[in-house]
This record gives structure tokens, sequence and C-alpha cells, in this order.
């Protein structure tokens, strides 16, 4: 055998032991483990990043297609902190009053009209063909006393409040649930 | 030249009802027989006080895409209250008042110089505190009504601008933005973009 033999084969024996090593350290009490092995050092930091990217997706999805309570609309990722102003009972007379102002139709179609934008009486009559001037007029005064519509007083036209825009998306809401329910029947 | 306001010697009364400011967002308006006294600048007409009976109206109502925030102001006027600003139009509504008629609207003329001498010295200092310096802006109104405060409450006003501050409240509106500040919620809105925030200062902003 020539020399050059002699040195592949000592270099062989060589890697063969190193091998020999590393699976030595892969083994558990000199049995092979059992699965995938991966790096998970920036998983947590990347499952950080995707959960706040979720969060302010649906925190905008909720902006832009449900309604915005008074206080905004949030979402905590930890524990919610507690709020003085949440933890007042319920004024239910006067969501009883609110609720009354709602219970019309034409009232319902007047919200759902100022939606769009200020308007005056006169554009408001144009839309609302069924609706006559005068029941139209007190319309407004019942929808300005509960705080859903306010007009200006120079001007004169008339404005959908923020309370406004939640009671007439909550009126779409339910009557939209109540159309898919009768389908399904 | 040094600001200099003095009151005019010559009290005067409406002799119609009439406007002293008319925009989108605000109106004031005073009746017939109101009883007025100019204010001058080193000899110059700059405004009027006036007292009697009138009508403020300020829409501070801020429009965002969440709906509007924020009620119009409408209170009479019936203590004293201030004007400096472009008054040619009212000038031509002005009489002398007699005697009588200052008797008959409740009080005499020392008690009536007496009144409008204690606003003008209330809105004097407040103007040195704030550096008010729009008094000779042509196009623009100061109004300033004595409050329950025993303050006084300013309205600016020109063309495009308007600015109301009271003890619990500030409204600024102009062409593009508003702002609304009361004692539980600042609402801001400029080119139809809003941020309101509520007491606690939580906050959301709109698109």
């Amino acid at each position: 055998m020539s020399d050059e033999l002699k040195e592949e084969m000592k270099k062989l024996k060589e890697e063969i032991a190193s091998l020999k090593d590393q699976l030595k350290g892969m083994t558990e009490e000199g049995r092979p483990r059992r699965g995938l092995y991966i790096d998970i050092g920036n998983v947590q930091q990347y499952a950080d990043d995707v959960m706040q990217s979720v969060a302010e997706g649906v925190h905008g999805e909720l902006e832009r297609s449900i309604f915005i309570g008074p206080g905004g609309c949030r979402i905590w990722r930890g524990p919610r902190p507690q709020r003085e102003e949440e933890e007042r009972p319920v004024d239910y007379g006067q969501a009883a009053k609110a609720m009354s102002a709602l219970g019309h139709e034409h009232r319902l179609k007047i919200l759902n009209a100022l939606m769009s934008g200020g308007k005056y009486i006169n554009e408001l009559q144009e839309e609302l063909k069924d609706i006559t001037a005068s029941t139209l007029s007190s319309h407004l005064d019942v929808l300005e006393e509960v705080g859903f519509v306010v007009q200006e007083k120079v001007r004169g036209r008339y404005l959908i409040t923020m309370p406004g825009r939640t009671a007439c998306k909550m009126a779409s809401r339910i009557a939209g649930f109540l159309k898919r329910g009768e389908q399904e029947e | 030249m040094r600001i200099n306001y003095e009151l005019d010697t010559a009290i005067k009364k409406s002799t119609a009802p009439l406007k002293l400011c008319r925009s989108d967002k605000a109106s004031i308006e005073v009746d017939k027989d109101t009883l007025t006294v100019a204010i001058k600048d080193n000899d110059e007409m700059v405004g009027h006080v006036f007292f009697g009976h009138g009508r403020l109206i300020i829409d501070t109502i801020v429009e965002t895409e969440n709906g509007a925030f924020g009620k119009p102001v409408d209170k009479e006027l019936n203590q004293p209250f201030l004007m400096l600003g472009t008054a040619e139009e009212i000038d031509k509504h002005l009489a002398p008042a007699t005697s009588d008629e200052l008797k008959k609207l409740g009080g005499d003329d020392k008690e009536f110089m007496e009144k409008a001498q204690h606003l003008l010295d209330m809105f004097s200092s407040k103007r040195g505190q704030r550096g008010f310096r729009c008094h000779h802006e042509p196009e623009g109104s100061i109004f300033a009504f004595q409050n329950t405060h025993s303050t006084l409450d300013t309205l600016l006003l020109n063309d495009s601008r308007l600015v109301y501050n009271t003890e619990d409240m500030s409204f600024i509106s102009s062409n593009h933005h508003s702002i609304l500040k009361s004692p539980r919620q600042i609402v801001l809105s400029h080119h139809g973009k809003s941020f309101v925030a509520n007491e606690p200062f939580t906050s959301h902003c709109c698109r």
C-alpha cells in the first residue's frame, strides 16, 4: 500500500471518530432522541409580533365595520384595566328612553339619512319623501332630545352624534340578524 | 403706539335690533334700545360696550366620521359685554340716550359708565396677560362677556377663524380643522381625520 492510501485511511478513521462523538452528544443515555430539532430562539418574539399585528387588524376592522361606543373600542392584550366609568350602574331609564326614540321606522330612516353627513331639513325632506314635513320635524325633536342628533343653531343643519351613529348601526345589525334568522327557519 | 383703551363720554342707544356678527358658526344680536358706549384707542374708535338684551349663539360642534361632538352655545345676553372691531354699520343705528331713557332701562349714566369701565378694565387686564394683538384687524372682532365666575368669556372672530374660550371649554374652528376641549373630552378634527380623548384621556383615532 502506498503512503497515500495510508494517509487516506487515517483521515477516514478520524472522520468516523468525529461522527461518533457528535452522535453520542445527541443521545440521552445512549438512546437516540426522536422528533425534529428547531432553534426556537426567535419564535416567541415572532408570535408576539403576529399577535400584535392580528390585534391591530381586528381593532381596525371593528372601527370600520362595527360601531364604536362613546368610550371608543379597544382590544386589550393583557388583563383589562378597571375604569371607574365602567363600574357605574347602567341607567336603564335613560337606556329605555333612547330605545324608545329608536322605536319608529321613520326615526331610523332619519338617522340613516344623516349617516352620510349633516343635512338641512329640506334636504331630509327631499330624501325621505314618505315622511311629511311636520312629522319629520317632530321626529327630529325626539332624536335631538335623547342626543342622537344635534342641530346647528346658526345654519340649522342636523348632524348625527356618536350615540346616534351607534344606535343606527345597532338597529341595522339587529335587523340583519333577524332577517338571517328568518331565512334559516 | 401703546394701546390705551378708554371709554367715550357719550352714552347711546340702538334704534333698531343690531347684528354684531354673523358667520357660519356664530351669531350675536342685540335688541332695540340697547345702551352702548364707544371704546377709543388714542382717540380712534375701536369698539363698543353694550348693555341691554341680546342673544349669543355659537355652534361649538366638531364633526367627525364617528359623529358630531358638542352642543351649540345659546345664551341670553343681559350683562354688559364688550366688542372690539368693525363698527360702521353699528354707528348708523345709534342715537344719543337721554337720562329718562337710561332710567327706564334700569340705571343712570354714572352707574352704566362704572359697569362699562369695570368690564374694560377686566378685558385690558386679560389682554395684558394673554397678549391679544388683533384689536385693529379690520375684518376681525373680539367679544368679551362677563360670566358667573366673574371672569371673561372671549370670542375671537374673523372670516376664516373662530376661537371661543370660557372657564370650562375652549372651541377653535377654522376652514379645515376644529378643536373642542371640555372638562371630560378633547376632540380634534383636521381634514376629515379626527382624534377623541376622553377623561382620563384614553383615546382613539378615526380615519
